[in-house]
């Protein structure tokens, strides 16, 4: 994919490549072959996935702060240095207010951080690389973000490579290029329009929430906020939900431009999951988020964040899949197959009375071996397995497990079933693994 | 729905742990500027305002009302960049000055920092040295002591303990109320300059004062800590508050030094070879256990910078140059971390255990360095703090510019008579 260095730019021809730093040093000259000035930047569109240069910044010569803008398309050749134009100086323009679709390089890029996709990292663009295609065109091919790059920036290129060469000639530093690839790269651009733009075309939805939260853990808070902010509703709900730092978490949702925004990623997300979020706010922030959300879910979150944060209550989920126990074996997957796509978890279901009072408990495999008109209550196996909403968070561990389960039911003095928790969010509450990084400076 | 967000979220039927939470969200958001300030009395910083006192008496007194007001303004420029800006001071003097300038100024921080570095194993040494524990035996075992803390990532939980042992700094204003110090005179010294002098070993003190009470590398380690803390832009008033009173405790902290060593060493002509004389201040309050108080403060103060300074720079070194850095990576993932700040620590460590090593002569010198690199972080930071697309209404004020360019202005002048006066010094010979 990256060739070798393009080597000295006089030489090169159409298909080469070339870096940027090495454009910036070069000088813009009109039709006539006279000087206009130096190279400033250079744009590109955003949505693009091998984005052509459209436009050029030029720096006059002299004390002005005025930059001349030339398309992309009057370059008569990228690869002669100084760059001639096509045109003449009176038919360029003064740069105005950059169009919301297009990102300068040096403005947007150079030394700014950027999340790579493929290696699911916050890295810093040393410099970029670009294709010169049929002479005329320049593409944005990669970006470089390797020790190489920093030294070339330092204008030590040759003298480094020429020692390296001479002292240890198959050192990592001369065979690796570290480029990325465009398409993996994924800007941090202040703009939350621009963002959502270069969001929609890469593949950052793809990437498990897991390691976008990581990503985002890693970016400066703004860079974290317009990232978090330009995701789809249900990934942010699960991105959220992964962060360990409950200031991050806070700091992503009263931050939000939005507010309405910020209380849909919370219905989003598992109830549980949500109250946890929402208990770590400040009172008024909750308070007003709370006030923001459907009522059903607001409803189900408040319930959720009356108990204690260490007991079975403050850790139980009220997300939950119950049915009648004269339902029919066919009946239950039907309804199953409906509401799927909206439950986290789809393996243990529990069997209720008229009164919502727990009498048994149906898992998958129950469900499959039944047949198709048994109902329910005869297929069920009776609740022994149960905790109580004030049990501690360390007796809902050893009761999953004792008995093997992947979720216990939570029922309070009266019987009535009024939660579940599953192994997942016990596991996290006695794993000592999320601490470590809490301590990181 | 109403009344259960209201039960929820106030009244007698919150939990009992949401007070503790409101409590713990305070503390979370201070802390930078009282940590910052505790870190500034190194053991560079202890040394240096115990030399002023001995040396000059109450003569220097006055620089510190001037040295507390560019103090406040410097670290709040600090802190409200954190804020505003989200980025460390490293990360936006990357991003906004390119490679090569970020290059440059990285490594005379580098080096700077390193100096002082070697300064915090010269506290060690010099403190355990007064309990009777040869340097070759200290040295090294604080120095795996403080990586270890700090790479295997529990440095977070002893940092509360030596923020405590802090307390020890209240000793030097009992000793220097023991001491009866003329307070007319501390008064007026406080308030008048006076008996102010051009050669150079008052300005290098001068300088010295300043460096080691606004240090460079500070300024980076209070902005990333408001960074990591993620202090909101509508709650950064107390951030503001608890960088004052950082600052202000710093220097009545030094104020007392300063007054405790005139009162004690300087009044008997003492003249401060190493440790122990130093310590004599703390007699009037200590009489014979003075010299234990005085390691075991000195030792607290090393042991609490050694962990945090050499770590704080490979930080903001990283962050510039996008390297990846942080304990919680593997040694593979983060090797110029690894790699730079183990170095930090053995080559600090292994300098002072050079025989006849001048311990007191190379804290004091470190703290001189960090006055004469000063100015170049303050314009850094001064340029950054004024453009408004990075700060948008928190650019700076006029106040602020002009106390932060005077502050620049005045570091660069006393280099330039200090040099002066150091070559002029050479000719007369």
């Amino acid at each position: 994919m990256a060739k070798e260095n393009a080597g000295p730019l006089e030489s090169a021809r159409a298909g080469t490549f070339v870096y940027f730093s090495d454009l910036l040093a070069r000088t813009v000259v009109d039709a006539q072959g006279a000087p206009i000035g130096h190279l400033w930047d250079l744009s590109i569109g955003l949505p693009e996935p091998y984005p052509v240069i459209r436009q050029l910044l030029i720096r006059p010569r002299g004390p002005t702060d005025l930059l001349l803008v030339a398309e992309g398309a009057q370059v008569r050749s990228w690869t002669a240095d100084p760059i001639p134009l096509m045109a003449r100086v009176p038919e360029l323009r003064p740069s105005r207010r950059k169009d919301k679709t297009e990102i300068l390089l040096r403005e947007a890029l150079l030394d700014k951080q950027v999340v790579d996709v493929s290696g699911a990292k916050v890295e810093r663009v040393n410099d970029l690389h670009l294709l010169v295609a049929r002479e005329r065109e320049l593409i944005l091919a990669h970006i470089d973000v390797g020790l190489r790059g920093l030294v070339r920036r330092l204008g030590w290129e040759r003298g480094v490579d020429a020692a390296v060469r001479l002292l240890h000639p198959r050192a990592r530093y001369l065979s690796e290029q570290g480029l990325i690839g465009w398409k993996y790269i994924v800007p941090t651009l202040a703009d939350p329009a621009g963002l959502r733009l270069a969001l929609s075309q890469k593949s950052i939805s793809q990437l498990h929430p897991a390691d976008l939260a990581e990503i985002l853990e890693d970016l400066p808070a703004d860079s974290r906020r317009s990232v978090f902010h330009a995701l789809e509703l249900s990934t942010a709900a699960r991105v959220l939900s992964e962060l360990d730092d409950p200031r991050m978490q806070e700091d992503l949702l009263t931050e939000h431009a939005d507010p309405e925004k910020a209380a849909d990623v919370l219905e989003t997300m598992p109830p549980d999951a949500a109250a946890d979020v929402l208990s770590e706010l400040p009172e008024e922030d909750a308070r007003d988020l709370i006030h923001r959300m459907q009522p059903e879910d607001a409803r189900a979150v408040t319930t959720l964040m009356r108990h204690e944060e260490d007991t079975a209550g403050g850790l139980m989920t009220t997300e939950l899949v119950s049915f009648p126990g004269t339902m029919t074996v066919a009946e239950a997957f039907e309804h199953l197959r409906r509401i799927a796509p909206h439950v986290e978890f789809l393996y243990q279901f529990y069997v209720v009375d008229d009164r919502h009072r727990l009498v048994g408990i149906v898992n998958m495999r129950r469900l499959f071996l039944g047949r198709r008109d048994d109902r329910l209550q005869d297929v069920m196996a009776p609740w022994t397995i149960r905790v109580h909403p004030e049990d501690s968070t360390s007796h809902v561990a050893e009761v999953i497990e004792k008995y093997n389960q992947a979720a216990v039911p939570v029922v309070d003095s009266e019987g009535v079933l009024v939660g579940m928790i599953t192994v997942d969010d016990v596991l996290t509450e006695v794993l000592p693994l999320a601490w470590k990084k809490k301590l990181r400076l | 729905m109403e009344e259960e967000a209201a039960a929820l979220t106030g009244g007698a039927r919150a939990p009992r742990s949401t007070r503790w939470r409101q409590v713990a969200l305070f503390l979370a958001v201070v802390g930078p500027g009282i940590i910052t300030a505790n870190v500034d009395n190194d053991a560079g910083g202890i040394t240096t305002y115990s030399l002023a006192g001995a040396q000059f008496g109450t003569r220097l007194l006055w620089t510190l009302i001037p040295i507390t007001v560019a103090l406040i303004v410097v670290q709040e420029m600090a802190a409200r960049m954190g804020a505003a800006t989200g980025k460390g001071l490293a990360d936006l003097i990357r991003e906004n000055f390119g490679v090569k300038l970020t290059f440059y100024l990285m490594l005379a921080l580098l080096a700077s920092n390193y100096g002082n570095t070697v300064s915090e194993f010269a506290g060690v040494a010099a403190s355990m040295e007064l309990f009777g524990v040869p340097k070759w035996f200290s040295v090294p075992i604080v120095a795996v002591a403080i990586w270890l803390l700090v790479v295997r990532g529990t440095y977070r939980l002893v940092e509360r303990v030596f923020l405590v042992a802090c307390v020890f700094y209240f000793v030097y204003p009992v000793s220097a109320f023991l001491a009866h110090p003329s307070w007319k005179d501390v008064l007026h010294d406080t308030v008048v300059p006076s008996r102010v002098s051009f050669d150079a070993g008052y300005i290098g003190m001068l300088i010295g004062l300043v460096g080691t009470t606004i240090a460079p590398w500070m300024q980076f380690y209070l902005q990333s800590s408001v960074v990591e803390k993620g202090i909101r832009k509508d709650r950064y008033w107390v951030t503001r508050w608890d960088v004052v009173v950082g600052c202000v405790a710093t220097d009545v902290v030094a104020f007392f030094i300063v007054v405790a060593c005139a009162a004690t060493l300087f009044a008997h002509g003492v003249e401060i070879k190493d440790a122990s004389d130093a310590a004599r201040s703390l007699e009037p309050l200590a009489g014979r256990y003075a010299s234990a108080l005085f390691a075991f403060g000195l030792l607290n103060a090393s042991i609490f910078s050694a962990a945090i300074l050499p770590l704080s720079t490979v930080y903001y070194v990283c962050e510039a140059f996008g390297w990846e850095a942080g304990v919680d990576k593997k040694f593979g993932e983060a090797r110029a971390f690894y790699v730079i700040y183990t170095a930090m620590i053995v080559f600090g460590a292994a300098v002072v255990l050079w025989p006849r090593f001048p311990l007191i002569r190379v804290m004091f010198l470190s703290q001189v360095a960090n006055g004469i690199a000063l100015p170049l972080v303050l314009v850094f930071m001064l340029l950054l703090v004024n453009r408004e697309d990075l700060m948008g209404a928190q650019v700076n004020g006029r106040f602020f510019n002009a106390v932060a360019w005077a502050t620049t202005v005045a570091m660069i002048a006393l280099t330039l008579l200090l040099l002066a006066n150091a070559f002029g010094m050479r000719i007369g010979a």
